[in-house]
C-alpha cells in the first residue's frame, strides 16, 4: 500500500483495517506524521503538531484493538481548532495576546473525542479569535488552499480543512459562529457539519449563543461517526441538546419523499454565475434522489444587522475592557470590528435579540412546508490568500463577511447546515452546496449529505499537493 | 366538604369524580363562574374573563367523560395569566398599548392544556409587561391579596397567584422572569412551580432565558398535572426540551424523600430577611429533617448576582419601545417609564460583561448542587406588602431597591434551576409564608417529589378564609 492510499483513507476505512489486522494505528499515524512534516511547511494548516503525543495515543490505540471492545475513534487520527482549549496543549487562538497558553482542561467534547480513543496530531490555525473566513494570523501566518497554494482555504477553520484536503488527517474539529466551518469546507472540497445548536455541549457559546463545534472530514459517514462522539447533553453547558439516536446508524435511510427548497440567493445573495451553475446542478439531483424539489426561500430580509451584533459583541467580549493596553497586539482589521461595538446601547443587543426571535420565527414556519433548504454554501470560490475578504462578487463590492450570506442565517437560527463539494470551477477550485435542516434535526441533514455523496462522489478527486 | 364547595377542589380531584361521574364539569364550571362574578369585583384577579367560552369548554368535557375520550385536564377550570398571548381571547399585557389586541396566534403551553380539555376562564392581572413584584396596572388597577384585600398578591402573576387562592380558579399559569410565580405563590399561600429553563416552551421564543412559564396550583399533585402537560420541546422555542418524564405519574403513588441530600441557607450569605418569615421558614427546615433529609447549611459563595440580571431584565424591557419611548411614554406605568430611563445608561459592554457573568454564575450554582440534591431557603424576605405599590419599603428594617427586596428569587431565573415555592406557615399577622426549594438544573423532578413530602407533612389551607 502506498502512502497516499494510507492517509487519504477515511476513519471508516481505519477503523475496519485496524479491526481486520490489516492496518495498524502506529504505521497510519507515522505516515501522517510524515505528511504533515512534508506539507505543513507550504500549507500552514497546523499551528502545533503533538507528535510524540500522536504515538502514544497510536500505540494505546493499537494495543485497544487486541481487546474485545477498542473505543470508537481509536486510532483514527484528529486535529483540534486552535480556539479551543486542549491540555497540555499550547493553545494560541491566533493571537498574541497569551501565545504560550498552556490550557489546563478540555472542553467535555475534546475529552471525549480523546476519550473515544483519537490520535491526537496537534492544533489547526486559525485568524485571531475566528473573526474572519479566511486563516492568516499574527501568530502563525496564513494557511493555504490545497488546490491553489495563492488561495485561502477559507476560515475560520481553515487549518481544519486544508489538513483534511491535504490527508493530514481524517477528522478536523471545527468551530462556526458565523459559517466557519461550512465556509472552508466549501473552499477546501470537504464535508462540515455545524450542527443544531446545544447537540455538542460547549459552554463557550453560552453568551451570544453563535457558536457551534462540529465535525469536518472527507466522507459524510466520518462525520456521523465524530457526531456521535462528541454529542450528548452536558451540565457544563445548560443549553446542551438531550441525547439523540446515534447519526452513524440513522444515516443509512433514504430520503425519499422529502420536501427540498432550492435558493440560488435566499432573494438577497450576490453570487458569481459558475458558483451559482454548480450548485444548482446539484440541487436537482435530489430529484434522483426521490426528493421533490422545488425553488423557494423563506422571503426573510438579510439578517447581517443582527449577526453583526451578536458576532462582534462575542469577539469583544474577552477585550473590550482593555482596549488601550492591548489594541496594539490585535490584529488591526478585528480591532476595528471591535471599536465598533463601543457605541452600542444594551438595548440594541436586546433589540437585536427580540429581532433575532422574530427572524427564527420566520425560518420556522418556512420549515413547516419544507424539510430541508438547498442553498450555495458560499457565493464564491477561494479567494487569495491573505486578504480579509474578497473585494466583489458577481461585480458588487464586499463588506466584511457581508459575503458570506448564506452561513450566518443558520447562527442565529441554530438549525442544523452541512456543506458537501459540489464540483470544481473552471479555475479547479472547489463549490459547496449547503443542505439546512430544522432545528435538530441533524440526522435528516446528514443522511441527506450521505445519499448526495453517494450520487455525486467527490473523494475520487485529490489535490496535487 | 359540603356539596357547593366543588370550587376549592384541586384538579386531579375533580377529574377523578368527573370520571366517576359524581361531578359535572359543567356545574364545577358554574360554581367557580359564580364565585367569580362574587368576587372578582374586589379582587380584581381577572382582566378579561370568558365565561361563555369556559361554559362551552365545560359542556365538551362533559361530553368527552361520556364518550370515553377526555383528555387529562378535561374539564378542568383554568386561569391564564395575561403576559401570555391568547389565540382569539385579549391579552393586553397590563399595557395601555395593548388594551384592546386580541392575537391571532397562541402558545404551546395554553395550545397543550386547551387539548388537554382545559376550561379558560379567562386572564389574569398583571403588571405592565411583568416589570414588577406587584400586580398593578394602568388597563385594569391592582389585583388583591385574598388574605387581606389591602396587601399585594405579589406579582407579576399576581392576579394568577389571587385566582387560585380565593378559588376563583382550580389551576392558573404563571411566568417568571425574575421570581414572577414564587413571589406570589408565596404572598397568596399557594403552590408555584418555576420549572427549569425551557422545561415548559416560551413563544414568543427569546434567547433571553430567564423568563420561564410554570403552573400555580393549590396542591402539588396538580403542578406535576400541568407540567406533565405543559412540557416538552417545540419546534418554536429554541431553548424547550422534553424531560420524557410523566412527573404526575412518578407522584402519584406517594413518594419517600428521605435519601435526599438538601442544603438550606436563611440567607445564601447577603439577603436581608425579616425576623418573622425568618422564623417561619426555620420551622419548615425541620419538616425535612423529620422526613429523613440529612439537611446541612450551606450556600455557594456566589454573592448577589442582582446587577447581571438587573441589567438583563432592564434592557429587555426596554427594548419594547426602543423606537418609540417618546411617543408611548404617557401611557405607560410611571414607575416603569423610571426602569426604563434608567435602562438606557446601559452600554453592549455592560449586557456582556452581564452575560458573561450570568454564565459563570451557574456554573457556580452546578459545582454546589455537586453535593445536593435540593436547597432550601425562604422564598420572599417579607410579608405582602400594599396593593399597587412597587415594592415593600422596608425589609428587616432596611430600605430596598427596585427587584432588590426579592433576594432569593432571580438566581434561579439566571442559573435556570427549577425552583418552587411551598406554602409553610404564617407571620403573626396571619399572612402566608413561603419556602422556597430549588432542585439541580433539568431535575425538576425532585423538585415536585420533594414538595409532595413536604406537602403530606405539613398541609396548609387550600383556600384564603375570608374564601373558604
Amino acid at each position: 500500500m502506498s502512502d497516499a492510499e494510507i492517509y487519504y483513507k477515511s476513519a471508516g476505512e481505519l477503523i475496519d483495517g485496524y479491526r481486520r489486522r490489516e492496518l495498524s494505528p502506529v504505521e497510519v499515524t507515522d505516515a501522517i506524521l510524515e505528511r504533515i512534516e512534508e506539507v505543513n511547511p507550504q500549507l500552514n494548516a497546523f499551528v502545533t503538531v503533538t507528535p510524540e503525543r500522536a504515538r502514544e495515543d497510536a500505540k494505546r490505540a493499537e494495543h485497544a484493538y487486541r481487546t474485545d471492545d477498542p473505543p470508537p475513534l481509536a486510532g483514527v487520527p484528529l486535529s483540534i481548532k486552535d480556539l479551543v482549549a486542549t491540555k497540555g496543549i499550547r493553545t494560541t487562538r491566533g493571537s498574541l495576546l497569551d501565545p504560550d497558553w498552556v490550557p489546563d482542561a478540555n472542553p467535555v467534547f475534546v475529552q471525549r473525542l480523546f476519550d473515544a480513543g483519537v490520535v491526537m496530531l496537534g492544533k489547526t490555525n486559525t485568524p485571531e479569535g475566528g473573526w474572519k473566513g479566511e486563516t492568516t494570523n499574527r501568530v502563525a501566518g496564513t494557511t493555504r488552499n490545497p488546490w491553489n497554494l495563492e488561495r485561502t482555504p477559507g476560515g475560520s477553520s481553515g487549518g481544519a480543512s486544508a489538513a483534511v484536503a491535504a490527508g493530514l488527517g481524517p477528522l478536523a474539529q471545527g468551530g462556526d459562529g458565523a459559517g466557519s466551518i461550512r465556509i472552508p469546507a466549501a473552499f477546501s472540497g470537504i464535508f462540515g457539519h455545524k450542527p443544531s445548536f446545544g447537540r455538542i455541549p460547549y459552554p463557550g457559546s453560552a453568551a451570544t449563543q453563535m457558536a457551534h463545534p462540529g465535525p469536518m472530514t472527507r466522507t459524510v459517514r466520518d462525520a456521523a461517526k465524530m457526531l456521535d462522539v462528541m454529542a450528548g447533553p452536558d451540565s457544563s453547558d445548560r443549553f446542551s441538546l438531550a441525547k439523540a439516536p446515534s447519526f452513524a446508524e440513522d444515516i443509512e435511510g433514504g430520503v425519499a419523499g422529502l420536501r427540498v427548497a432550492w435558493s440560488v440567493d435566499l432573494g438577497y445573495a450576490e453570487v458569481e454565475p459558475e458558483i451559482a451553475a454548480l450548485t444548482a446542478a446539484a440541487a436537482r439531483k435530489f430529484e434522483d434522489l426521490g426528493c421533490t424539489v422545488e425553488e423557494a426561500h423563506p422571503g426573510l430580509y438579510d439578517p447581517w444587522d443582527i449577526v453583526d451584533i451578536f458576532f462582534a459583541m462575542g469577539q469583544a467580549g474577552p477585550v473590550a475592557d482593555r482596549l488601550d493596553e492591548v489594541g496594539h497586539m490585535l490584529d488591526q482589521g478585528r480591532l476595528k470590528m471591535i471599536e465598533h461595538t463601543l457605541d452600542w446601547r444594551a438595548v440594541d443587543v436586546q433589540q437585536a435579540s427580540s429581532k433575532r426571535d422574530e427572524y427564527w420565527n420566520g425560518m420556522c414556519k418556512f420549515f413547516e412546508t419544507y424539510d430541508l433548504l438547498l442553498t450555495p454554501t458560499v457565493p464564491v470560490a477561494a479567494f487569495e490568500a491573505g486578504i480579509d475578504y474578497p473585494q466583489t462578487i458577481n461585480g458588487v463590492e464586499m463588506s466584511y463577511l457581508g459575503w458570506t450570506p448564506f452561513t450566518y442565517p443558520f447562527n442565529l437560527t441554530g438549525q442544523p447546515a452541512a456543506s458537501v463539494p459540489v464540483g470544481f470551477t473552471s479555475d479547479g477550485l472547489p463549490a459547496g452546496l449547503q443542505i439546512i435542516g430544522r432545528w435538530r434535526d441533524d440526522a435528516i441533514v446528514l443522511r441527506a449529505a450521505a445519499r448526495f455523496e453517494e450520487a455525486m462522489p467527490w473523494a475520487g478527486r485529490k489535490p496535487s499537493i | 366538604m359540603s356539596a357547593q364547595d366543588v370550587w376549592a377542589l384541586s384538579a386531579t380531584q375533580l377529574i377523578e369524580q368527573y370520571q366517576a361521574k359524581q361531578l359535572s364539569p359543567v356545574e364545577v364550571t358554574e360554581a367557580i363562574l359564580n364565585r367569580i362574578a362574587e368576587y372578582d369585583g374586589t379582587l380584581n384577579a381577572y382582566v378579561t374573563r370568558t365565561p361563555e367560552r369556559a361554559i362551552e369548554d365545560a359542556r365538551r368535557a362533559e361530553a368527552a367523560y361520556h364518550d370515553g375520550t377526555a383528555g387529562p385536564l378535561a374539564g378542568v377550570p383554568v386561569a391564564i395569566k395575561d403576559l401570555t398571548p391568547t389565540k382569539g381571547i385579549r391579552s393586553t399585557f397590563g399595557s395601555l398599548l395593548y388594551e384592546s389586541y386580541v392575537p391571532d396566534e397562541g402558545t404551546p403551553d395554553v395550545e397543550r392544556l386547551e387539548a388537554a380539555g382545559m376550561v379558560m376562564l379567562g386572564k389574569t392581572t398583571t403588571p405592565e409587561f411583568g416589570w414588577k413584584g406587584d400586580s398593578g396596572n394602568r388597563v385594569n388597577g391592582p389585583a388583591r391579596n385574598p388574605w387581606n384585600t389591602d396587601l399585594t398578591p405579589g406579582g407579576s402573576s399576581g392576579g394568577s397567584g389571587a385566582a387560585v387562592a380565593a378559588g376563583l380558579a382550580t389551576l392558573a399559569s404563571g411566568s417568571d422572569g425574575a421570581g414572577s410565580i414564587r413571589i406570589p405563590s408565596s404572598f397568596c399561600g399557594i403552590y408555584g412551580l418555576k420549572p427549569t429553563t425551557g422545561l415548559i416552551p416560551r413563544v414568543p421564543s427569546s434567547m433571553s432565558v430567564h423568563s420561564h412559564l410554570g403552573p400555580m396550583t393549590r396542591t402539588v399533585l396538580d403542578a406535576a398535572l400541568y407540567l406533565t402537560i405543559a412540557a416538552g420541546q417545540d419546534q418554536r422555542d429554541r431553548s424547550s426540551w422534553s424531560s420524557g418524564i410523566d412527573y404526575y405519574s412518578e407522584m402519584r403513588d406517594g413518594v419517600d424523600i428521605s435519601d435526599l441530600r438538601v442544603a438550606w441557607s436563611p440567607d445564601l450569605g447577603y439577603a436581608e430577611v425579616d425576623p418573622a418569615i425568618a422564623e417561619v421558614v426555620a420551622g419548615a427546615i425541620e419538616v425535612f429533617e423529620g422526613l429523613g433529609c440529612r439537611v446541612v447549611e450551606a450556600h455557594p459563595d456566589a454573592g448577589d448576582p442582582w446587577p447581571i440580571i438587573e441589567v438583563i431584565f432592564a434592557a429587555s424591557q426596554l427594548s419594547r419601545h426602543v423606537d418609540d419611548l417618546d411617543e408611548v411614554r404617557d401611557r405607560l406605568d410611571p414607575g416603569r417609564v423610571e426602569l426604563l430611563e434608567h435602562a438606557q445608561s446601559f452600554s453592549a459592554a455592560d449586557i456582556m460583561r452581564a452575560n458573561t457573568g450570568w454564565n459563570d454564575y451557574y456554573h457556580v450554582w452546578r459545582e454546589f448542587m455537586r453535593d445536593y440534591d435540593i436547597i432550601l431557603t425562604p422564598t420572599m424576605a417579607c410579608p405582602p406588602f400594599r396593593a399597587g405599590e412597587h415594592k415593600p419599603d422596608l425589609v428587616n428594617g432596611k430600605p430596598t431597591t427596585y427587584l432588590g427586596w426579592t433576594g432569593f428569587a432571580y438566581q434561579f431565573n439566571l442559573t435556570g434551576q427549577p425552583a418552587s415555592s411551598i406554602p409553610c406557615g404564617f407571620t403573626s399577622d396571619g399572612l402566608p409564608v413561603g419556602l422556597q426549594i430549588v432542585g439541580r438544573y433539568r431535575d425538576d423532578l425532585t423538585v415536585l417529589r420533594a414538595s409532595a413530602a413536604f406537602e403530606a407533612a405539613s398541609p396548609w389551607p387550600q383556600i384564603a378564609p375570608d374564601y373558604a
